[in-house]
C-alpha cells in the first residue's frame, strides 16, 4: 500500500527543474520534465550520497551534480556509469493545485 | 553483445581505471578470463576521497571501494592484489609478476598510475614526510593530524591545498610553500585560486610562493625546514604536494614508446595493438596541441575505461575527452571544466549568490573552459551546462561577450532551440 503525499505545489517547479522533499526520513527528488510533466525518484544518487534535486536536469535525464552519473527521471534507469543501479522511481499526480507522490508505507 | 576476439584480458593495475575496465567487459557480455594484478593490498578504490573526507574521517575506506569484494567473485574477475607485475613479454604475450608467477594475455590493459614526485633535496628523516596518494599514506597522515601540530604543506596544488584545509579544521597550524607563484598552477584560473586562498587564509593557514625546499633537518616532530629565500620553518610533520610521475617504467623496459606516459592514438592503443594504456600513466594525442597529453583525474580515469572496453569489444570510439575535476576544500567545491587556459578571455558567469563562476572563451568566441567555486549544487549547475556548451562548440555572440554577466543556462536554451531548428 501507499499513501498520496503533497510534495510540492504545482507552481513551485518550472520545466526542467527539481526540488528537495523529505519525508519520513526519507528524501526524495521531485522534477518538472520539459513538457511540464512531474515525476519522483529516490533523492540521492545510486553512486554517492549527493542529493539529485541539486542536478541539472536536461530533456528528461538528471545530472547528478557530484559525477557524471545521469538518470532517466521517468524511469530511473541509469545512464551509464558511474552510475549502474536503478533509482527507484514513484508515481506522482497532480491534484488542484498540489504534486502528490504515492509513496509505499 | 560482443565481439572481443580474446580469450584471456590481463589488467595491470588495480585502480579505478583498471578496475573499470573489468567490469565494464563483463558489463558488454564478455565472457573470457579477466585477470587484474595490482601493487596495494587494497581492493580498487576511488582515489578522490583519501585527501577529502577520509582524511578528515567523515567516510571510510571502504567507503572508497568502486566494487565489493562478492562483484569480482560473481563476475569471475581474477584479483591479484599485492601483486606487482615485474615484467611484459611481447612476443609470447605474458606478463610475469614480482612472485615469478606468470599469465598470458590475448589483450592487455596497462593502468599503472601515477607516483608522487619527492621532495628533491636531503632530508633526515622520511617518517614524518607524507605523500598523498594511496591508502595506506592517508592512514599515516591521519595519525599526525591533531590540534596544535604544526604542518608545513609543500606544494599549493590541489592536493596540498585539501590537506591544508584539513589540517586547519582539525586545529593544526598550516604553513603552505609553493615553488611558483600563483597557487593550484595552470590547472585552475588566478582569480578561482586566489579566491581559494583567501578562504585557507580566513583559516589561519600562512602561504610563502616562490620558494624551493632546499633541506629537511631534524626529526619526526621536530623538522627544521629550509627553503630558497633562507627562511626556516619549524614543523612537526610535512606534506609534500608537488606534483606525480607517471608509472611508465615498465611499459619501457617492454619497448613500448613512452615520453612522459604511455603513447597511445586515440583509441588507447600503444605501439603494440594488442596492449593499451589508460588513467594516469596514458599520455593520448590532443586534437588541438598536436602533442599528447595525460590527465589525472577520477572522470579521466572513467571515460578511458569505456574507450578500452570499447576498443576491446571492437567498436572503437576515439577518445576526445572535455577534461573536468572538482576540489573540495572547507565547505566549498571547486570545478573546472574543458581548458580555461586555452580561452583568451574570461567572463563573469551569472549564478547564485556567492558562486564565483567563470567561462572562458577563445578568439573566435568558442567557449573552452569554465570554472566556478561555492556549494556543491550551485557549482555543478553552471559546470555542467558549460559543458554542454563547450562541447557542442557554442560560440559567443559580441553581446553575449560584452554583456556584464553571460546566463549559461540562457545560452544553452538559446542554442538547444537554433540546432532544433536547424535540425528541422
Amino acid at each position: 500500500m501507499s499513501e498520496w503525499v503533497k510534495a510540492c505545489s504545482k507552481g513551485s517547479l518550472g520545466p526542467e527543474e527539481a526540488l528537495r522533499f523529505d519525508y519520513r526520513g526519507k528524501t526524495y527528488a521531485i522534477f518538472c520534465g520539459p513538457d511540464g510533466g512531474f515525476y519522483a525518484t529516490d533523492g540521492l544518487c545510486t553512486h554517492e550520497a549527493v542529493h539529485l534535486a541539486d542536478g541539472l536536469v536536461i530533456d528528461f535525464t538528471v545530472e547528478c551534480p557530484k559525477h557524471n552519473g545521469i538518470f532517466d527521471i521517468v524511469s530511473g534507469e541509469p545512464k551509464g556509469p558511474p552510475v549502474c543501479k536503478k533509482l527507484q522511481t514513484y508515481p506522482v499526480k497532480v491534484s488542484d493545485d498540489s504534486v502528490l507522490v504515492a509513496i509505499p508505507d | 553483445m560482443t565481439n572481443i576476439t580474446a580469450d584471456s584480458i590481463v589488467i595491470v593495475g588495480a585502480g579505478q581505471a583498471g578496475a573499470r575496465v573489468a567490469g565494464g567487459l563483463r558489463s558488454v557480455g564478455f565472457s573470457g578470463d579477466i585477470t587484474v594484478f595490482g601493487e596495494e593490498p587494497h581492493l580498487p578504490y576511488e582515489r578522490p576521497p583519501l585527501s577529502k573526507r577520509v582524511l578528515c574521517g567523515e567516510v571510510s575506506e571502504a567507503d572508497c571501494r568502486l566494487y565489493d569484494s562478492d562483484f569480482y567473485a560473481d563476475n569471475r574477475i581474477a584479483l591479484r592484489l599485492g601483486s606487482p607485475v615485474t615484467a611484459i613479454d611481447r612476443q609470447a604475450r605474458l606478463v610475469t609478476n614480482d612472485r615469478g608467477e606468470v599469465q598470458a594475455y590475448d589483450r592487455l590493459a596497462i593502468a599503472t598510475g601515477a607516483s608522487p614526485r619527492r621532495l628533491q633535496c636531503d632530508v633526515s628523516d622520511e617518517t614524518g614526510v607524507h605523500y598523498v596518494r594511496t591508502i595506506d599514506h592517508v592512514r599515516h597522515l591521519k595519525a599526525e593530524l591533531t590540534p596544535g601540530r604544526k604542518i608545513l604543506v609543500v606544494g599549493a596544488g590541489l592536493i596540498g591545498l585539501e590537506v591544508a584545509a584539513i589540517a586547519a579544521r582539525l586545529g593544526c597550524s598550516v604553513h603552505v610553500v609553493e615553488a611558483s607563484g600563483v597557487p593550484m598552477g595552470r590547472a585552475v584560473p588566478p582569480a578561482i585560486g586566489a579566491a581559494v586562498v583567501e578562504v585557507h587564509r580566513q583559516n589561519g593557514v600562512e602561504f610563502t610562493y616562490a620558494v624551493q625546499v632546499v633541506s629537511v633537518s631534524g626529526r619526526r616532530g621536530h623538522y627544521r625546514v629550509r627553503v630558497s629565500d633562507d627562511q626556516e620553518f619549524l614543523c612537526h610533520s610535512i606534506v609534500v604536494g608537488i606534483g606525480a610521475i607517471p608509472n611508465v617504467a615498465l611499459a619501457e623496459r617492454a619497448g613500448l614508446a613512452v615520453s612522459n606516459g604511455i603513447c597511445v592514438n586515440e583509441y588507447l592503443q600503444s605501439s603494440d595493438p594488442s596492449i593499451l594504456a589508460l588513467g594516469d600513466v596514458c599520455a593520448f594525442p590532443d586534437d588541438r596541441l598536436e602533442t599528447s597529453i595525460r590527465l589525472e583525474s577520477w572522470r579521466n580515469a572513467e571515460e578511458q575505461a569505456a574507450t578500452v572496453v570499447a576498443c576491446l569489444a571492437g567498436a572503437p570510439l576515439a577518445y576526445r575527452p572535455v577534461p573536468w575535476f572538482w576540489s573540495d576544500q572547507y565547505d566549498l567545491t571547486l570545478q573546472v571544466v574543458g581548458h580555461p587556459a586555452r580561452g583568451r578571455r574570461s567572463l563573469q558567469v551569472e549564478a547564485a549568490a556567492d558562486c564565483l563562476a567563470e567561462a572562458y572563451v577563445d578568439d573566435s568566441g568558442q567557449i573552452v573552459g569554465a570554472a566556478a567555486l561555492a556549494d556543491l549544487a550551485s557549482v555543478a549547475k553552471e559546470i555542467k551546462i558549460a559543458e554542454r556548451l563547450i562541447k557542442s562548440g557554442a560560440r559567443l555572440s559580441d553581446a553575449d561577450i560584452n554583456a556584464q554577466r553571460l546566463n549559461l543556462r540562457n545560452l544553452f536554451d538559446r542554442t538547444r532551440r537554433e540546432s532544433r531548428v536547424a535540425n528541422a
